[in-house]
């Protein structure tokens, strides 16, 4: 009896051939759904590498879940670089010269040197190294499309100038040693006027005057040579970090306001020094003083998530042509000036 | 044979696309939610028909829930490395059209609990793949595929437009030839009626 029970499951298995294909795409959407919410966003999109039909039913159908990643961010560093948004997705491209058999991912052709490294949760990537930038802006392009036009595109580096990509709305680019102005420049080519943009680290040369970076709404510099931002900044918002100017440089700055010959459209000017003369900087400047019994009191918040810094003060400057007004504060280590009435997100002004 | 009841112990009969039928047990019948909303608290005189499945599907779908019903903290399918031996089995002896019908119709009868199961058993396919394996297993058409099908739908489009013409231009025949006696019957009447009034005129 056993035997003929053993007998019969053999047969049936010799006649039955396990599953291994399935139409999804012909299956309910309810269904289509259900599978699909098994995957994670980072299976999801190497799933939709598979065809452009199956890439359109993955949005249709997953579109809640794509709408959840609000930030993408690129991180570069040496021999890598990555594309996170939060704990919800995440991929990293590492640098690989060798065992690279192309894949045609991300909607780029056969030949790209690009594969994907077998990684179970399908986040790792290998790159041929000598063709990064095409690579990261196919990777980009591809990205944009699946989770669409409304996320916001950020970068940062760490000593490895980045690739420069479209639709980029921040940047926080560590120099490496020996950037030169031009290789900068070039990172920009593609989102030229962002709207905020951190430098850290030495240029070799300065930047041109007519340098995009000099438009970014929000520019935040550290260890930078500042004379010239002060000089050729547009935007609305400076802070200047670890500066070694002096109280000549911040009096010539404060006089050529005054004057309108200078940051016409700055908002909010925020400089970290060392040994600030405060007297002699007033001075210097034909300054106003509120009544001795009254001062005026801001905050100012960092774009970049820090803190909310708030200042009083009762010396004001006068823009000639306009009458605009800019309270100033003096210490022997910082200068906060911010134009009166400008109470966007950034700043509010208290009267006390 | 079937009636209004909760307890587990009733059995039903089940009718089939072929007309066969079938006992299920309440208890593995009740984690259909179809079933609940159409038959559970008003009954059923005589078979249940869920004639769109053939017999082997529906068998196989109420295998599953007889299997289950014990499993009353049921949390999701299980891990890959979880899988008993009878799960194994339960999809190993399906081929593709019936795996597909078992997904249809667990779908239709509302068993969450079963479609839930095979889309994790889906995603388990495709797991650990590279693209082409992927294609392979959700079975997309090629390129050489969508082109032939194209060429067919082109054709078919172009032979129903031939048709549509002709239907169109024998329409256009017929109304002629039955609008042509009433324009002779207008004409010839209207001759009369001018020749009459001419005669009148004259006198």
């Amino acid at each position: 009896m056993d035997l003929l029970l053993l007998l019969n499951n053999v047969i049936k298995s010799q006649l039955i051939k396990p599953t291994s294909e399935v139409r999804i795409l012909c299956l309910p959407t309810v269904v289509q759904r259900e599978i699909f919410g098994h995957f994670k966003l980072e299976e999801l999109l190497f799933l939709s590498f598979c065809s452009k039909r199956f890439k359109y039913l993955i949005q249709s159908i997953q579109g809640h879940r794509l709408k959840l990643i609000k930030t993408i961010t690129y991180t570069f560093s040496s021999g890598k670089f990555s594309i996170g948004a939060e704990t919800l997705f995440r991929l990293t491209f590492r640098e690989g010269y060798s065992f690279i058999t192309p894949m045609e991912l991300f909607g780029m052709s056969r030949e790209t040197p690009c594969c994907w490294s077998r990684s179970r949760c399908y986040s790792l990537y290998n790159y041929d190294g000598e063709r990064r930038d095409s690579i990261i802006q196919g990777v980009h392009s591809y990205i944009q499309q699946f989770f669409g036009p409304s996320t916001y595109y950020e970068i940062e580096s760490f000593n490895e100038l980045p690739t420069s990509l479209e639709n980029i709305r921040r940047s926080s680019i560590f120099l490496p040693a020996n950037s030169t102005p031009e290789e900068l420049e070039a990172c920009f080519e593609n989102s030229p006027i962002q709207e905020y943009v951190r430098l850290e680290g030495h240029l070799k040369r300065d930047l041109s005057p007519n340098s995009v970076i000099y438009e970014t709404k929000y520019l935040d510099v550290d260890h930078f040579r500042v004379s010239d931002v002060l000089i050729h900044f547009k935007g609305e918002r400076l802070r200047c970090n670890h500066t070694f100017l002096d109280n000549t440089a911040i009096v010539k700055f404060l006089n050529a306001w005054k004057s309108n010959e200078r940051s016409k459209n700055l908002k909010v000017l925020t400089i970290h020094a060392f040994d600030l003369d405060k007297d002699e900087i007033m001075r210097k400047v034909d300054h106003k003083s509120l009544n001795p019994r009254e001062f005026i009191k801001w905050n100012i918040r960092n774009g970049n998530g820090g803190n909310t810094i708030t200042t009083t003060s009762r010396d004001y400057l006068i823009r000639e042509i306009d009458g605009e007004r800019a309270y100033l504060n003096i210490t022997p280590k910082t200068v906060h000036l911010a134009i009166f009435g400008s109470t966007e997100i950034h700043i509010t002004f208290e009267s006390k | 044979m079937t009636s209004p009841a909760s307890s587990s112990e009733v059995k039903y009969l089940i009718e089939s696309s072929e007309g066969n039928t079938f006992d299920v047990s309440g208890a593995a019948l009740r984690q259909s939610n179809t079933f609940n909303a159409m038959f559970l608290n008003i009954g059923a005189d005589g078979p249940i028909p869920f004639t769109d499945y053939n017999e082997a599907t529906l068998k196989k779908v109420f295998e599953y829930c007889e299997h289950s019903v014990n499993e009353e903290n049921y949390s999701g399918p299980k891990h890959q490395d979880d899988l008993s031996k009878w799960d194994l089995n339960f999809f190993n002896e399906m081929d593709q059209k019936m795996f597909i019908d078992v997904i249809n119709a667990s779908n239709f009868l509302d068993i969450e609990r079963l479609t839930s199961y095979c889309c994790e058993r889906i995603a388990r396919m495709l797991r650990g793949k590279n693209t082409q394996e992927m294609i392979k297993v959700i079975t997309l058409p090629t390129a050489e595929e969508l082109e032939a099908k194209q060429k067919v739908e082109e054709k078919k489009a172009a032979a129903a437009k031939k048709v549509a013409e002709k239907a169109a231009e024998t329409a256009e025949k017929t109304e002629t030839l039955e609008e042509l006696p009433v324009q002779q019957l207008v004409q010839t009447t209207r001759n009369k009626l001018t020749r009459k009034y001419l005669s009148f005129s004259n006198e």
